[in-house]
């Protein structure tokens, strides 16, 4: 028995929005309902006749379309503009960082002058030593003189 | 030919020109056809096609691909088209059946009768001239889902969305315009 719900049937067949049992189902209906099929061809001849009758736009308009239109061609998106510009600047600031000079350091500024004032304690320290007739062994001053002035030159490399 | 047209969205998208071109190509007579037939008009049709490809091409860019770019290009065109309608009071339209030459030829003749126009269109055949005279005196809604199926290619699921109704509505409205037409057809094939 034919029915407006074939002939929605007969639509979503042909346009392909039926499942494989919905299809199945129609095909079973279709082949016991004349109408169903004389549906279906109107269908389908209205494609066919809808085809032929496609109408193509003028060259010169499709070519304003496309000069108006036509996408240029992107080097590069947006977002790995911006991530180079980041890596960029924060490269630049490392190494601004790591490049600078290095800063003397404030708690050796003392050692400054420090060999002169070694000599100068030596010298002091012989005077004292003769002026109290100490049995002092000149080998431990001279060796207390080495001492210092090792100490010295670390400090003045450090310096 | 929408999986090529998939693909070739996604390379117009992605910067392509040539890409964007086979897509003009590909979809652009589709288009023009269902703009022809829906605005009556070949002025108006030619500033639709101009603007749907131009929102297109803006849109482009944050396109998602979800299976088929026809259905979202003919929505885009049948929502302009109804904008274009809507406010098309004060502009002169041609309709099918109006004469648009010298001599009182209608555009439906015209595309009837296989003589290029101006325009140098690919032209129909006698057979469209009567059926496009059984398409002009639709309901606007039974015209509109002809026109979506047909020359869009648009499912029944796609043309209840672009419309805003239910599915079942896309189909007697598309029920009722087939029956409709069927003498014309009928005729063709006679």
């Amino acid at each position: 028995m034919h029915s407006p719900e074939h002939e929605d049937l007969a639509l979503l067949f042909e346009s392909g929005e039926l499942d494989e049992a919905g299809r199945a189902d129609f095909e079973r209906t279709m082949a016991g309902c004349a109408e169903c099929r004389a549906f279906l061809e109107s269908v389908r001849a209205c494609h066919r006749l809808s085809t032929s009758a496609r109408l193509t736009p003028r060259p010169e308009l499709d070519e304003a379309v496309l000069e108006s239109g036509s996408p240029r061609p992107r080097l590069l998106d947006p977002w790995t503009v911006a991530g180079v510009a980041s890596s960029l600047v924060l490269a630049g600031a490392l190494i601004a960082f790591l490049g600078r000079p290095a800063p003397r350091p404030a708690d050796l500024a003392w050692s400054s002058g420090l060999e002169e004032r070694v000599a100068a304690a030596g010298e002091e320290l012989e005077a004292i030593s003769e002026s109290l007739g100490a049995e002092t062994e000149s080998g431990d001053i001279d060796d207390d003189l080495d001492a210092l002035e090792s100490a010295a030159e670390i400090f003045g490399e450090q310096g | 030919m929408d999986d090529n047209g998939e693909e070739l969205v996604k390379r117009a998208a992605r910067g392509d020109p040539e890409a964007y071109r086979d897509m003009v190509t590909l979809y652009g007579p589709r288009l023009f056809s269902y703009l022809a037939a829906r605005l009556r008009s070949r002025e108006a049709a030619e500033d639709a096609y101009a603007e749907v490809w131009l929102r297109v091409w803006k849109a482009l860019p944050s396109y998602e691909s979800r299976g088929r770019f026809q259905p979202w290009l003919f929505t885009i065109a049948h929502r302009l088209s109804l904008d274009m309608l809507s406010s098309e009071s004060g502009r002169k339209s041609v309709s099918l059946d109006e004469p648009v030459e010298d001599g009182g030829v209608t555009l439906a003749e015209r595309v009837g009768s296989g003589e290029p126009g101006p325009e140098r269109e690919v032209l129909g055949r006698q057979e469209w001239a009567r059926a496009s005279a059984v398409l002009e005196g639709l309901p606007e809604e039974q015209r509109q889902t002809f026109l979506l199926r047909e020359f869009g290619g648009l499912s029944f699921s796609e043309i209840a969305r672009a419309m805003d109704c239910p599915l079942n509505t896309a189909l007697a409205r598309m029920r009722y315009a087939v029956l409709k037409m069927r003498s014309a057809v009928e005729e063709h094939h006679a």
